[in-house]
């Protein structure tokens, strides 16, 4: 009898159904309540550094100290290529100030052999001092400057000063700063500050290039140490304007008669930010600090 | 109704096919991204914003935002954004430190194929330079050895299950009455095994390519069983195994009730016959909706292609499959015999499923295939390729059979002896050929899971060169003009700097108009086009994060040079991580 062909294998088959269900109902409940998505590891990325930074240890205030470093590539080489020439977006700036924006210290180190940099500084009063070092590499398909930050402890007892008020008018080592009208400033938005700059006879001041520009404005916020930094540039000073990828340089202060200085600001947030506004005359750097609000 | 009239109805119906809208792209793509790749934040930003063009499903997503030291930032799995279905938002720590993070973000496009990226931003306002980041692996694609396997058991076990019914109450059932002392009993119990592997290997590739796709282990069903309907590839395979059951029940009825010996078929046979038939139709279409023809252009055409492709291997397949099966059970005495009767029924019906396999697959082929070298320079085009050869390899052996065994048994009927060498031959190379055919389904599973070339991949064709990886500094010449290309640093999921130097008899080319459109000749991807700003005299420049993803990319300028006519310049650029 051929008519029920498949009668004697139904069993069969119905018991292979049934076991591979009960083999599903019994992985699922084994596994019940786990289920968790398994995102992948990211490595460490490789990133630019500051190596061999010295000082490491605290140091003593009112002493020379030699600040040392080289800035490390992505590759682990050292950089030893810097932009160079005329203009400030050159070489290294070295920038520090402590932590409550009460001091600051402006260097332009050489680059030594291997990509080493040097700098004697003297450190006026204890406390923690923030370390800022501006690169402007000659690197293709880098950023035409970044920044690296490190941190210097200068040992003894620290008392920070708060931010004094604004004040338009600020005298130093005898020459006259002073800020036309109280500056209006919104975060990310260019506008222009106006400094007239006086002798101690009130003569209009004449500046002395310094750094590739006729002054610098460095200013940093207070509490997150935001930098930005800007330059005030002779109508035919080479390369001091804008440089396509820094953002600082989007907008370029200038200085077209003695003793005026137009700065120009693009700050990238609100609060409260310490003006450094640095010339040069009479064969001096004179630092004159502003306290500034920036409006959202 | 006339003649005329009828196939005056039938053109319409089939141009109404032909017709059918294509679906708009492949795979989900990036549109937008918050932040921005590549940009500098001034503040930490609360969390990241991912938006594609579909609805991509957040259980299947993952977005990962990690520092450059590695730790992960997302504070949450991704979920959707209740403003816009197709954005995809995952928390992040809050307060942020200054710096840079890399995001990397893999999703499952609603047809199944996981897409993935990578971008970075910063936190500013001084981020610091960009680190070089480690993008993860990217080798979580549908092409993965157990998937292919699952696949492949699902391909081969559905096609015999209805290759074989097909043999056994439409081909070989005139055996039984026409031989005597023969059954069909072997191919009915293939049939019935064929069809529960079916029934189990359909949920088992669902359940490996959810959980491939969630991340999550195989045995988690508890997190993956909610998740099989979520995408229209998971519903395509839930509604495979929905049409392969009902298959499955209506072919046992009909082998059950079926009494060969009879030549007129019972109505209870001719139901279930019918019912198992039009559902194995509706099993073959479901592959093709859920894959790459229902997204090819026209649809209906390359669906109806995929289709018939499909019927025809299954046929061919299960057939193959029981007549080995009819051989062995064969009595030697009836063995000539026995397959003097099924043989020549089965090479008709053997050589048109053959002729419509080839047809049908050279038909899709060059649907998919945007330029005949992509038929070896892409996977996809290798996998073609090596199906093709398996099939010919298959054709010769089955020409063999057809030229030689076929009438040898013909010639033979009734005489037992005279015919044993053609059967021997027969057996040979039947089972060549399923082996083949099994080689061939594997090259189908292994196909239908990698992505056709893009249309874009047509563009290298007309690549004056090629560059990259790594930075580009090449020198081409068109139209009388020099084009200096420099590309740096020529990093995918990295912002790159593209400049075009443009002289002409040495001199400087300015004030030209020049736009470089950026495709991916490898996946589908949307096109993207910048304007480049002349810098200085001659050179034109523009730094964008153009190149997304790893691969190979036609940069095309269109050059307008002021009072000249306007050409296009086109260069292949291998871009890596």
């Amino acid at each position: 009898m051929r008519r029920f062909d498949l009668k004697i294998h139904l069993p069969a088959w119905g018991a292979s159904v049934a076991a591979a269900c009960a083999a599903v109902a019994v992985t699922g409940c084994g596994a019940g309540g786990g289920g968790t998505v398994s995102v992948p590891k990211v490595a460490p990325a490789r990133v630019f550094a500051l190596a061999g930074f010295e000082p490491a240890a605290p140091v003593a205030p009112h002493h020379p100290v030699t600040v040392s470093f080289a800035v490390r590539l992505p590759s682990g080489k050292p950089l030893t290529t810097y932009r160079m020439g005329s203009g400030p977006h050159t070489g290294v700036h070295l920038i520090i100030v402590r932590d409550d924006l009460a001091y600051i210290i402006h260097e332009h180190p050489p680059v030594g052999p291997a990509g080493f940099l040097r700098q004697t500084v003297t450190f006026p009063a204890p406390g923690p001092y923030h370390v800022l070092v501006d690169v402007y590499p000659q690197l293709a398909g880098v950023l035409p400057n970044f920044q690296l930050t490190q941190t210097i402890h200068v040992s003894g007892p620290y008392r920070p000063q708060p931010l004094p008020r604004f004040n338009a008018d600020q005298v130093v080592d005898g020459y006259h700063f002073a800020m036309q009208g109280r500056p209006s400033l919104h975060a990310i938005q260019a506008q222009f500050m106006h400094v007239e700059v006086t002798d101690s006879s009130g003569r209009p001041v004449t500046f002395t290039p310094w750094f590739g520009a006729l002054a610098h404005a460095i200013f940093f916020q207070q509490g997150s140490l935001a930098y930005f930094h800007t330059h005030i540039c002779a109508p035919d000073a080479l390369n001091c304007g804008s440089l396509p990828g820094v953002r600082a340089s989007a907008i370029t202060g200038r200085s077209s008669s003695p003793g005026k200085l137009t700065i120009g600001t693009l700050l990238p947030a609100p609060g409260t930010w310490r003006l450094f506004l640095q010339m040069k005359a009479g064969g001096r750097v004179v630092t004159a600090p502003f306290t500034i609000k920036v409006a959202p | 109704m006339s003649r005329r009239g009828r196939i005056a109805i039938v053109l319409a119906a089939l141009a109404a096919l032909f017709a059918l809208p294509s679906a708009a792209s492949a795979h989900a793509y990036l549109i937008r991204t918050v932040p921005a790749a590549s940009g500098v934040l001034n503040g930490p930003p609360p969390n990241v914003q991912l938006t594609y063009d579909e609805a991509v499903e957040p259980r299947f997503a993952i977005i990962s935002v990690t520092d450059a030291a590695g730790r992960q930032e997302a504070t949450g799995p991704a979920h959707r954004s209740p403003a816009n279905p197709d954005t995809l938002v995952v928390p992040l720590r809050p307060h942020l430190p200054e710096g840079w993070y890399l995001i990397y973000w893999r999703a499952i496009s609603v047809d199944g194929h996981p897409v993935q990226g990578a971008f970075t931003y910063a936190v500013g306002p001084d981020p610091g330079p960009a680190p070089q980041f480690k993008v993860p692996s990217v080798s979580a694609t549908a092409t993965k050895a157990n998937l292919l396997i699952a696949r492949w058991v699902m391909f081969l076990s559905v096609m015999a299950a209805i290759g074989l019914f097909v043999l056994r109450v439409l081909i070989a059932r005139p055996l039984v009455r026409r031989v005597r002392g023969t059954s069909l009993r072997n191919v009915s119990v293939a049939f019935v095994v064929a069809s529960v592997v079916g029934l189990i290997a359909i949920p088992v590739y669902l359940d490996f390519t959810t959980a491939n796709d969630s991340l999550r282990s195989v045995f988690d069903l508890s997190a993956l069983v909610p998740l099989f309907r979520v995408t229209a590839f998971g519903r395509a395979i839930v509604d495979l195994e929905l049409c392969f059951a009902l298959f499955c029940v209506a072919g046992w009825i009909a082998v059950w009730v079926d009494r060969p010996e009879r030549e007129r078929r019972s109505v209870a046979e001719l139901a279930a016959t019918t019912g198992a038939l039009l559902s194995a139709a509706a099993v073959l279409i479901v592959p093709g909706a859920a894959g790459h023809p229902g997204q090819t252009s026209p649809r209906g055409l390359v669906m109806g292609f995929d289709w018939l492709h499909l019927a025809a291997g299954s046929v061919w397949l299960g057939g193959l499959i029981g007549l080995l099966l009819i051989w062995t059970g064969l009595p030697a005495g009836r063995r000539v015999d026995g397959l003097a009767t099924v043989v020549p029924r089965f090479s008709n019906v053997a050589l048109g499923s053959v002729i419509v396999l080839a047809a049908t697959g050279i038909g899709e082929t060059l649907e998919h295939m945007p330029l005949v070298d992509a038929l070896w320079g892409t996977g996809f085009g290798v996998a073609i390729l090596v199906k093709a050869g398996l099939l010919c390899v298959a054709i010769v052996l089955a020409s063999g059979n057809l030229l030689r065994s076929k009438p040898a048994l013909a010639a033979a009927r009734g005489r037992a002896d005279a015919g044993e060498p053609a059967a021997r031959l027969l057996r040979g190379l039947m089972s060549g050929e399923v082996a083949i055919v099994a080689g061939v389904v594997f090259a189908a599973a292994l196909l239908s899971s990698l992505a056709p070339p893009p249309p874009a991949y047509a563009l290298r064709s007309s690549a004056l060169a090629q560059v990259g990886p790594g930075r580009v500094a090449k020198t081409v010449v068109r139209n009388g003009y020099v084009l200096r290309v420099l590309v740096s640093p020529n990093k995918a999921a990295a912002p790159d700097s593209f400049a075009l130097r443009l002289t002409r008899h040495g001199q400087p080319v300015r004030g030209a108009n020049i736009t470089l459109t950026f495709n991916h000749t490898e996946m589908q991807m949307p096109q993207q086009e910048y304007q480049l700003r002349e810098i200085r005299p001659g050179v034109y420049s523009r730094a964008a994060p153009a190149l997304v993803m790893v691969g190979k990319w036609a940069l095309s300028f269109q050059i307008t040079p002021t009072g000249g006519q306007p050409f296009t310049a086109l260069i292949l650029d291998q871009a890596n991580g």
